[in-house]
């Protein structure tokens, strides 16, 4: 199957995520490839990865995050919380998202 | 005199450093089959007088080197336009844009339309002349320092801080990590192609093009940007990806408006972690990978055409993001005659021609 049919793509351009996080506008190819569509930077991702990509993507908040990663690696809620946190982390790291500082109250 | 409209076009060379004008051809014969295309070379080994397929000339001349000025051109023009009745010229290659924008009222008056920039915008993206235009419309470029003699050279490498790349004026450039390094890229440089000597910073990151065509008004007619994903030891893109980015969108539009770019361009930035999008280079013609946006609905050489031809636009298609080109060489077959006639009388029937 033609790998261009299959892609599907984020509404409109990056947005900040309900955790702070700046969610480019990405790309998915098949089930291991996402593509920033500003920078033309691609990356090739866990199954896990996408999953939790592809649901930030759509706007789900911290809890639907956790239950998306639960339902996909069949792990109990304490091991998903910790997953969900590790990848977010290891994404922003590789720049696949980009971690916004959180600003001070004043 | 031929009954059908006639385009020319130079930089027929697709070899290891590509010319842009097989690609213009390509895609403007998709857009007007029946154009009789022209071919203006310099050089009977130019790879594109050998093409079979879409991106060849019907017939190719002889013309003389840019160096030699405008009068010889002017005078092989109008012999070429006595025998072809050209309706417009696509001139592609760097070196020769001063000498058209030189000869436009000229050729004008003989039926022979351009699109081509002003003076002033022109001489504002020579290499030497680019920093100060980044600097007044806000734009990061390079640090670039213009040397007239060694001395000078010496004294800009230290100041801006190695390595830094070491440039001709118009074409050339040498990566230069140490005063000791320094001499020799700037003899073989020099050699070559004279003083001034362009010595510049360098910057570390992705490299992003955008080809486009002003319409002399300071819009953008049409326009893609790719990131390119493969680049020969020159710097030339063999592969790239389209990109949307707004980012480089808005920094297009500035640099166009301020300019009222009038036809083809080619902006080059480079993007280092953390820092801005930096302009290094602004190309006054189409890029070599002009046919790849031309095959995914976005045309541009075609509205060049449509312009010069006065025939009304088709529109294009903005380019859609994750399509990619790698560009592929191939062995094209010749005979030593193709060569022999090119060589001696200065022009060759390529294609089936006759219209």
């Amino acid at each position: 199957m033609n790998e261009r049919a299959t892609a599907k793509r984020t509404s409109g351009k990056g947005r900040k995520t309900q955790r702070g996080t700046l969610l480019p506008p990405l790309r998915y190819f098949g089930s291991e490839y996402v593509l920033n569509a500003e920078t033309g930077m691609f990356y090739r991702v866990t199954p896990t990865a996408m999953v939790l990509l592809q649901a930030m993507s759509e706007g789900l908040d911290n809890e639907r995050l956790v239950e998306a990663i639960q339902a996909h690696g069949a792990v109990d809620r304490l091991t998903a919380t910790r997953d969900v946190e590790l990848l977010i982390n290891e994404l922003s790291v590789r720049g696949i998202l980009s971690v916004q500082a959180a600003k001070p109250r004043s | 005199m031929k009954n059908r409209p006639a385009i020319a076009v130079s930089g027929l060379h697709r070899g290891e450093n590509p010319q842009p004008g097989a690609a213009v051809i390509a895609s403007l014969r998709r857009r007007f089959p029946g154009l009789r295309l022209v071919g203006l070379s310099y050089d009977p080994l130019e790879s594109g007088l050998y093409g079979q397929g879409a991106d060849h000339a019907d017939i190719a001349y002889l013309i003389p080197y840019p160096g030699v000025g405008t009068r010889a051109l002017l005078e092989r023009l109008s012999d070429i336009h006595a025998r072809e009745g050209l309706a417009a010229v696509i001139p592609c290659l760097d070196s020769e844009i001063q000498n058209y924008i030189d000869l436009h009222d000229d050729l004008e008056a003989m039926g022979i339309r351009s699109m081509l920039p002003s003076h002033a915008a022109f001489d504002a993206r020579h290499k030497a002349s680019l920093y100060d235009l980044c600097r007044k419309i806000g734009i990061a470029a390079p640090m670039t320092r213009v040397a007239m003699n060694e001395f000078t050279v010496t004294q800009f490498a230290e100041e801006i801080g190695y390595p830094v790349y070491v440039k001709g004026r118009l074409y050339e450039a040498e990566l230069v990590g140490s005063q000791l390094e320094l001499a020799a890229a700037c003899q073989e440089i020099v050699r070559v192609w004279g003083w001034p000597i362009i010595v510049q910073e360098v910057i570390v990151g992705e490299e992003y093009d955008i080809a486009g065509v002003g319409d002399g008004a300071g819009g953008i007619m049409a326009s893609c940007t790719i990131r390119k994903l493969l680049r020969t030891s020159h710097g030339k893109g063999f592969a790239g990806i389209v990109i949307d980015n707004p980012e480089l969108d808005e920094l297009a539009r500035l640099i166009i408006q301020a300019l009222k770019w009038n036809g083809p361009f080619e902006l080059e930035f480079l993007k280092g972690n953390g820092k801005p999008y930096t302009l290094f280079e602004i190309n006054p013609r189409f890029p070599a990978w002009i046919d790849f946006p031309s095959q995914i609905g976005c045309n541009m050489p075609a509205l060049v055409g449509e312009r010069l031809l006065g025939v009304r636009s088709k529109g294009s298609e903005r380019c859609a993001v994750g399509r990619m080109f790698v560009r592929h060489s191939v062995d094209v077959v010749g005979d030593f005659a193709d060569f022999a006639a090119m060589s001696t009388s200065g022009e060759r029937l390529i294609g089936c021609a006759e219209g």
